[in-house]
């Protein structure tokens, strides 16, 4: 767990964060979410010293940060930048045995452990392994760049617009391919973005800054049905309903029921494309199948109130 | 798509670091030069003491021994003025570095000499003042196009400020790095000609003694030893030193 307490950044008379106490639940993604210049970056890069607050504290585990060396405290925590800053000297195995190097774990276990991230970001070690990251694509090298974050095996994970540097098809693979990764690990993930769609996607939890403060903090749900005032609502747009449903497939909101003569449409679909379907048909229901089984029914009043099933 | 790095076997072999220190060796063998350069200085006796090899070793150790002095002061200089928040200082660095190469290496020796008096002292003041230009400039630039994201890559992962620089910046600032003291250390064979005015001998000898003896022939004999080992250093340095770049390019 992670505790922001009245934490504070000045840059002499202006703030760049202000006040903000927020806490991030344990084993779970917190997406911190908002426009450029409101502070998000500077707030992530406090909590592992990379930027040293003017007031306030940051616990860690219910211990303030400041009790650590900064090296020692960001060894334990793991950090994924945009540009994915992969050392383009070393090889990908090298790359991600930074952590343990520093660490000074044996070279036995440190071998092992990189073959065993490779293999869970999906990366064939044999075939990954003594790359540069000159020969990789930028998916791949984010790929590494995850890898190399959790090789310490950190409670902590730090993420800086770990998916913007990436074209959309790579970005939609690696957000995937993270989530499931995430739903194995349950680390404590803080994840920058200004993309509201990968905030909804990606996060267990939202914080939207405003201008060096929190203008609301929640479920996804929460912002978009309950939004703290006109900023949040103006920032995740009227359409946030619809890209919630963009992020999440048809098969998730089907029910038992009777699909005859429905309109037939593709489990693995997205919930929106499923409701433009909808639309498309002039129908409120669609028969819902995957490898060719029917799975059920999927009805406009479950995409509606989807809320209480998530 | 992926890019592979050059095999060994599809490099160009590496026929100059054969080539030159080769020819080197055989004008060194007793006779061979002066039989060459003979016929185009007719009349001239071409006599040496001490003999051609031994000018040419000292040649190479006044060169090494100014190079090893650059290396030590140069590159923790670079280091130094480099560190953040020391761009004042860089800017100073690199004007008085500067300087050393625009003060004419012969005012440099004869401003020496009445300090340090004749020899090999002041020869190698001014071979390491003039040397260091190359080294500090390009070590300077070397480490200054390190991608500031690989910092704060390495700083996040908890990296100190040593180990981010022996990990990171100068295994990265390396072949910028080297390509400058490829070049200090063969400017230096020429300029080390100057010392034997000085009387630090070398292959400046020969060449001396031929402009007071009106002697083309021994003129020759200096400068074509001079330029092959110029040669043959920077042959030899390029070879070691195209292993040295980490990053296939």
């Amino acid at each position: 767990m992670i505790e922001l307490q009245h934490l504070e950044k000045r840059y002499g008379d202006a703030f760049a964060v202000r006040d903000l106490n927020l806490v991030f639940p344990a084993g779970e993604l917190t997406a911190l979410l908002g426009p450029s210049g409101c502070g998000k970056t500077t707030t992530l890069r406090m909590i592992n010293r990379l930027i040293e607050p003017t007031g306030g504290r940051v616990l860690l585990g219910g211990r303030d940060t400041r009790d650590f060396r900064p090296e020692e405290l960001r060894r334990g925590i793991g950090y994924v930048i945009q540009q994915i800053g992969l050392f383009p000297h070393l090889t990908v195995a090298q790359n991600v045995a930074t952590v343990p190097e520093l660490l000074g774990w044996d070279r036995r276990r440190t071998a092992r452990r990189v073959d065993e991230l490779l293999e869970l970001v999906g990366l064939d070690p044999a075939l990954y392994r003594t790359k540069k990251p000159a020969e990789l694509s930028g998916g791949q090298a984010q790929r590494v760049g995850v890898a190399r974050a959790l090789a310490a095996d950190p409670p902590v994970l730090l993420m800086d617009e770990p998916f913007g540097a990436l074209d959309p098809l790579a970005r939609d693979h690696l957000q995937e391919a993270f989530r499931e990764i995430q739903r194995r690990l349950n680390k404590t993930v803080v994840l920058v973005t200004h993309d509201i769609d990968e905030a909804l996607r990606l996060g267990d939890r939202i914080a939207l800054m405003q201008a060096g403060s929190l203008a609301q903090f929640g479920s996804p749900d929460d912002l978009i049905h309950r939004p703290a005032g006109p900023f949040v609502r103006q920032f995740l747009g009227e359409d946030a309903a619809l890209r919630q449903l963009a992020g999440r497939i048809a098969a998730e909101f089907v029910r038992p029921g009777d699909p005859s003569g429905l309109p037939v449409i593709e489990g693995t679909l997205d919930a929106r494309s499923a409701l433009g379907v909808m639309l498309r048909e002039g129908t409120d229901a669609l028969a819902v199948k995957r490898d060719g089984l029917l799975l059920g029914v999927l009805r406009w009043e479950d995409l509606h109130t989807q809320e209480a099933r998530a | 798509m992926t890019l592979r790095p050059l095999s060994r076997s599809t490099r160009r072999l590496p026929w100059d670091a054969i080539v030159w220190p080769t020819l080197l060796l055989l004008c060194l063998l007793p006779g061979v030069l002066p039989r060459l350069v003979g016929p185009l200085a007719p009349g001239q006796p071409l006599v040496f003491d001490p003999p051609l090899w031994q000018l040419t070793l000292t040649h190479l150790a006044l060169v090494l021994l100014a190079t090893a002095v650059v290396l030590l002061l140069g590159i923790p200089l670079a280091v130094v003025v480099t560190r953040p928040g020391r761009e004042a200082l860089q800017h100073l660095t690199e004007t008085l570095v500067g300087l050393g190469q625009t003060v004419p290496t012969f005012a440099i020796l004869a401003l020496a000499v009445p300090a340090l008096g004749f020899g090999w002292t002041p020869t190698l003041l001014g071979l390491i003042l003039y040397g260091l230009v190359p080294v500090v400039s390009n070590g300077v630039a070397g480490l200054l196009a390190v991608d500031r994201n690989l910092l704060d890559a390495a700083r996040g992962m908890g990296m100190s400020n040593g180990q981010r620089l022996w990990r990171v910046e100068l295994p990265l600032a390396l072949p910028v790095l080297l390509a400058g003291i490829r070049t200090s250390t063969v400017y230096n064979v020429g300029t080390a000609t100057v010392g034997a005015a000085l009387g630090a001998g070398g292959l400046g000898s020969p060449i001396i003694n031929g402009l007071s003896q009106q002697n083309t022939g021994l003129i020759l004999i200096g400068a074509v030893l001079a330029a092959l080992l110029a040669l043959s250093l920077d042959a030899l340095l390029g070879l070691v030193f195209r292993y040295g770049d980490p990053v296939p390019r």
